[in-house]
């Protein structure tokens, strides 16, 4: 004798009435009635949301991007370039995929076209690493430097009054050329190159605005932040001389060891 | 004897003889049973014995634990790095039409990785801004300094 339907699961697993259950026409299984939405990131991986291309949409006419040309590019322009490189090549390296289903061989057009785009991406690194060794052929040449910095000491200071905006908009890319100092207080990283550029150009406005001022040579990073941040007028950095001869008097200054932490908070102050 | 075999004179015939190969400990060479022919080919993943893996560099971003569970460790899956400022006018193929451009180096001896260059170029952007100067302009409408 079976017990089986006075079972508790028996009675809970037993199918119940349905009540108002409508019956619809079956869905196929099919791409068109798939519903994808149009910011999807894996359309990037397809050109124009297109499942394949045929061979006259493929741009083989094109050639790839010259070294000559890319010198002329900057950094985030090559980065853009490359990156319009790796999309592409995703998009062709899908489409001979699905082509490899029915061929034996990867399809050569497809396959042409990426190679070309690979052309163009070795050369950007080419001239990645062409820019980076010359960097550092002239980072070692430290003379060549002083030499430049003297040069352009002479020609701010003999400058005239009618030059007065040409010296300061220099002046503006001599610091980010030389030391890094960036106009935008929030690119700006503080290091020693940091510190040691505010000391030189604080004394470069100092002999400029007020070259019979009794201060003398500027080496506190507190006064050279003062008169870095001054304003480009004789009114202006005297008026800053006379605060840094207050904190002289109450013996105010900023020990070596402090410096780049002095100024990161100076700066955070300014954001 | 042939001038190599004078230059291993320290080692024994028989290291001499399974030269290419190093052997585990049980005996079996490490990767490589062919000891003719062309041999000096970097293997592919179906070769070498049960020791050698090679491997696409592709997995082993992570570790499993002992609860069937897999941690990621996300310094080691590989990103993709987008532009900051993504210029999307520019194309990875360049118009047929479009001038070739030469850059002759005239003046520095090393070319693009010149020092000089890298300072002449520094003190045009010092003195003159982003513009164009005598020196880096296109010459008979295809020469360019570099």
């Amino acid at each position: 004798m079976f017990k089986r339907s006075l079972h508790t699961t028996t009675k809970t697993l037993a199918r119940k009435q349905q009540v108002n259950l409508t019956i619809k026409p079956p869905i196929a299984p099919t791409a068109k009635n798939l519903k994808v939405s149009d910011d999807h990131p894996l359309w990037q991986f397809f050109h124009n949301k297109k499942f394949l291309r045929k061979y006259d949409e493929l741009d083989t006419v094109g050639r790839p991007w010259s070294i000559p040309e890319l010198r002329r590019k900057n950094f985030n322009d090559l980065h853009s370039i490359w990156y319009a490189c790796l999309r592409e090549r995703n998009s062709l390296a899908r489409e001979v995929q699905v082509l490899s289903a029915e061929a034996i061989q990867p399809d050569r057009n497809f396959m042409e076209q990426s190679d070309k785009i690979r052309e163009t991406m070795w050369r950007i690194r080419h001239v990645l690493s062409e820019r980076y060794h010359q960097q550092e052929n002239a980072r070692v040449e430290e003379s060549q430097i002083e030499e430049f910095q003297t040069e352009f000491q002479q020609y701010y200071l003999e400058a005239g009054k009618e030059e007065e905006s040409d010296i300061q908009e220099s002046l503006k890319r001599f610091q980010y050329a030389i030391f890094g100092i960036s106009e935008y207080i929030s690119e700006n990283t503080v290091d020693k190159k940091f510190i040691s550029g505010l000391k030189y150009i604080a004394n470069l406005k100092l002999q400029r605005y007020a070259p019979t001022s009794d201060l003398g040579v500027v080496t506190d990073v507190g006064e050279a932040f003062i008169l870095f941040h001054a304003e480009s007028t004789e009114k202006d950095i005297q008026e800053q001389i006379e605060t840094i001869k207050g904190f002289r008097s109450q013996g105010i200054s900023v020990a070596r060891d402090e410096e780049i932490d002095h100024i990161k908070a100076y700066l955070a102050q300014l954001q | 004897m042939r001038p190599t075999s004078f230059l291993q004179f320290q080692q024994s015939p028989v290291s001499l003889l399974v030269r290419p190969w190093k052997r585990e400990r049980d005996g079996s060479l490490f990767y490589g049973l062919v000891k003719s022919g062309s041999k000096r080919h970097a293997l592919t993943t179906k070769q070498g014995n049960k020791n050698f893996y090679k491997g696409t560099r592709s997995s082993g971003v992570g570790r499993h634990t002992n609860k069937n569970r897999y941690i990621i460790n996300w310094e080691k899956v590989r990103t993709f790095v987008v532009p900051t400022v993504f210029n999307t006018s520019l194309k990875p193929l360049v118009s047929p039409n479009a001038v070739q451009i030469v850059n002759d180096f005239k003046g520095y001896a090393k070319g693009p990785q010149d020092s000089a260059l890298f300072f002449d170029k520094v003190k045009e952007y010092v003195y003159n801004g982003k513009v164009e100067t005598d020196a880096s302009k296109l010459r008979n409408k295809y020469i360019e300094r570099g």
